[in-house]
């Protein structure tokens, strides 16, 4: 009645009904899993970044700047000075020694108001481009950012100034036009032309949060 | 929509669905708005929040801020009808006035009931009707029950009252009011206040809280660390702004308002009662130097006693007008002021809808950038064509609850959760969104908790840096296979379109 082919078939059905009936025997119950949705806390009135002349974050790394072969971070370990002597939080040559963590430990806070540091290079480079980090754990920006070059410690001989968004001279380093940033773990990073110079100078003078002034970093590439 | 406007509108979403509305003596304000807003969404056939948008919201301060118009109606008498068609005028073209007005919030109701109570106890002290005292009542009654400042309305009221009661004796026969109608005016506000307060008698603690409240304000006035400001900050936003977009002053106002407050007390005010004006010039004047000295401020805050300035400018205008005899300079002044006219329009078209939302625009206080819609846009797109559609589960974290106007933006998502920290659920949801100091840990924990096998691929959402607010950026990811399939449907349907 059966022949080998109908055997073979037959035992395959048979097989796959064992199959089945084990999965359904064995399956472990699945049930969905409740995800937890959070309703919307409410909030009060957020504070307000009312900056004119704000200029956003690139949203994505800042492509490498170019200068000449053998350009290195001149002002690594180099002395700094600062109008404030004892400042808040932290040392003034937290400035120069290479860390950029915006963590506590890290960071110089200067006391409120225009204040200003200088680095002194302890020879005339070349200078291709500043970079300067202030306090960025949070979105921050500092006003009256002004970054100036000099050949004598008093900025008396040759002053140059290279960056200034202190839109109202209120700081008294003239009128600045460049604009104003929120601050980023890349720092900002500022032509310097090439501009011989032996002390760089760096005002700030408070920040959207508070009137104090804090800095990382300030890194000066030349050669 | 700011922050503000989208808080109150989630909360009116609550009540339209719901039925439910508890006032909150610690923040948020007072029930008015949230119930205006019901006949708002009622004439629109409006039942839920998916169905309510900014227009069905902003109907409400926008009709009030024109009630306050029409409501100089009150005032005319047969020698004013020049003198209410220019304080008309100045209403209408003022950019600070017309700017709110299109704001979800307390503030312009608050302005309206309380200036307009002001007109309905003038017009009571003129006929004696007693339908007048009930008015005022009701509108002493909404404006208490709109906002908790409006205990500094009611004091530099009766700051006014005792000033001019101590100066003019003629002044306190005038404001003789009959038993009767003084508790008709206190028990017309008080039914009002209580209906508001216990939400219509369903939360009888309102009542309680909307006194208790007083406390929590004076100590948010006294120790809040943000929106702190100096004294001179209402004048600097209202005289004077000047950046590379916007250029805006009411110093011309400004003037005049100095010139009315003189001609308040030193003419023979023959366009209206005298000591209306006189009320007017004092109230408003103790109400900006109270919002001056409280260190709190925001800048609709301004519209408390600005409506009064404009009230005393447009009399200012008036005498000084009046008080010119040559024919040719009375032309020239005409002149005047319909430049200062049209430029105040010009400014208020500048600030409502050329730069409505830029930080540079002096009345813009945290308001989201454009991106917002960008986000929100983009969030809806994908999700239409994912197999769940508006079912899809989002995440969206923010430090401190900082994802606001998002929950206004996308309320008509069914399964988003709302985060102040990565749960460890993350796994579960395709679409993240995330301001960028909990990139890490979401990565570490997309990445370590699913078990093998189970860990999706993310993905940017967004190809460009958007930010909520200036400062607050917000990133967006999304597991791979999701953005294939939105991918995948975008192209089918930009392949399909002729």
């Amino acid at each position: 009645m059966f022949n080998s082919n109908n055997k073979i078939f037959l035992f395959l059905i048979l097989l796959s009904l064992l199959s089945f009936a084990s999965q359904n025997i064995f399956a472990q119950k699945l049930v969905p899993i409740k995800i937890d949705l959070p309703k919307a806390m409410f909030v009060g009135t957020p504070t307000n970044m009312q900056i004119e002349k704000l200029e956003k974050p690139l949203g994505k790394p800042r492509a490498p700047f170019l200068a000449p072969k053998g350009t290195k971070n001149v002002a690594l370990g180099k002395p700094v000075t600062s109008t404030d002597e004892m400042p808040i939080i932290g040392e003034i040559d937290y400035i120069t020694d290479g860390d950029k963590d915006a963590d506590e430990g890290y960071f110089v806070e200067l006391g409120p108001f225009t204040q200003h540091i200088t680095i002194d290079l302890q020879k005339e480079y070349n200078i291709y481009a500043i970079v300067v980090w202030h306090y960025h754990k949070q979105p921050r920006v500092y006003y009256d950012v002004i970054v100036q070059i000099a050949d004598d410690k008093d900025f008396t001989k040759n002053v140059r100034t290279l960056f200034n968004n202190d839109l109202d001279n209120s700081s008294g380093q003239g009128k600045g036009t460049d604009w104003h940033y929120v601050e980023t773990a890349e720092g900002k990073l500022i032509d310097a032309k090439g501009e011989k110079a032996r002390y760089v100078r760096l005002y700030s003078k408070g920040n959207n949060s508070n009137d104090l002034n804090h800095y990382i970093e300030v890194a000066v590439y030349g050669k | 929509m700011h922050t503000d406007e989208a808080v109150h509108a989630i909360k009116f979403g609550e009540l339209l669905e719901n039925n439910s509305y508890k006032y909150d003596p610690i923040e948020y304000h007072g029930p008015t708005l949230n119930y205006f807003t019901l006949v708002s969404a009622a004439i629109g056939g409006k039942h839920n929040l998916k169905q309510i948008n900014e227009y069905t919201l902003r109907l409400v301060p926008a009709i009030t801020s024109l009630l306050l118009i029409i409501s100089l109606l009150l005032l005319l008498n047969k020698y004013n009808t020049k003198f209410i068609l220019l304080t008309a005028l100045l209403f209408s073209a003022s950019p600070v006035l017309q700017f709110y007005s299109r704001y979800y919030i307390q503030e312009v109701l608050l302005v309206t009931f309380s200036y307009v109570s002001i007109f309905t106890f003038y017009k009571f002290f003129k006929t004696k009707k007693i339908i007048w005292s009930v008015i005022s009542g009701l509108l002493v009654g909404l404006t208490f029950s709109t906002k908790e400042t409006s205990i500094i309305i009611f004091f530099s009221a009766i700051v006014a009252l005792i000033i001019l009661s101590f100066i003019y004796v003629d002044f306190r026969k005038k404001i003789i009011i009959t038993p009767l109608n003084l508790s008709l005016v206190f028990l017309t506000a008080l039914v009002i206040s209580i209906l508001f307060y216990s939400s219509f008698l369903s939360n009888p603690k309102g009542i309680i809280d909307s006194i208790t409240t007083f406390g929590h304000y004076f100590n948010k006035a006294n120790t809040n660390q943000n929106h702190i400001y100096p004294w001179y900050y209402y004048l600097k936003l209202m005289l004077y702004t000047n950046n590379h977009l916007i250029f805006y002053s009411s110093i011309p106002i400004f003037i005049f308002s100095i010139l009315g407050f003189y001609s308040s007390f030193s003419h023979n005010i023959k366009i209206g009662n005298g000591y209306f004006f006189k009320f007017v010039a004092i109230f408003s004047f103790t109400q900006a130097i109270i919002y001056s000295f409280i260190s709190y401020k925001t800048p609709w805050l301004v519209l408390n006693f600005w409506v009064g300035f404009l009230i005393i400018a447009a009399l200012g205008i008036y005498y000084t007008y009046k008080s010119i005899r040559k024919r040719t300079i009375k032309n020239m002044f005409t002149i005047l002021i319909t430049m200062v006219l049209f430029h105040n329009v010009y400014q208020l078209y500048i600030t409502s809808f050329k730069y409505p939302y830029q930080p540079e625009n002096p009345f813009t206080y945290s308001q989201p950038t454009d991106n917002i819609i960008v986000i929100s846009n983009k969030i809806i797109n994908v999700v239409k064509t994912l197999p769940k559609g508006n079912d899809t589960f989002v995440n969206i974290i923010a430090k401190d609850n900082d994802y606001w106007p998002l929950p206004w933006y996308l309320r008509k998502l069914n399964n988003v959760a709302w985060n102040n920290k990565v749960p460890d659920t993350i796994f579960n949801f395709p679409i993240i969104l995330s301001t960028p100091n909990f990139e890490n840990e979401l990565i570490e924990k997309l990445y370590t908790l699913p078990p093998a096998g189970k860990k999706n691929l993310y993905i940017p959402l967004f190809s460009e840096y958007l930010e909520i607010r200036p400062g607050i950026e917000m990133r967006g990811y999304i597991q791979k296979d999701f953005y294939d399939t939105y991918l995948r449907t975008s192209n089918k349907t930009n392949f399909n379109k002729p």
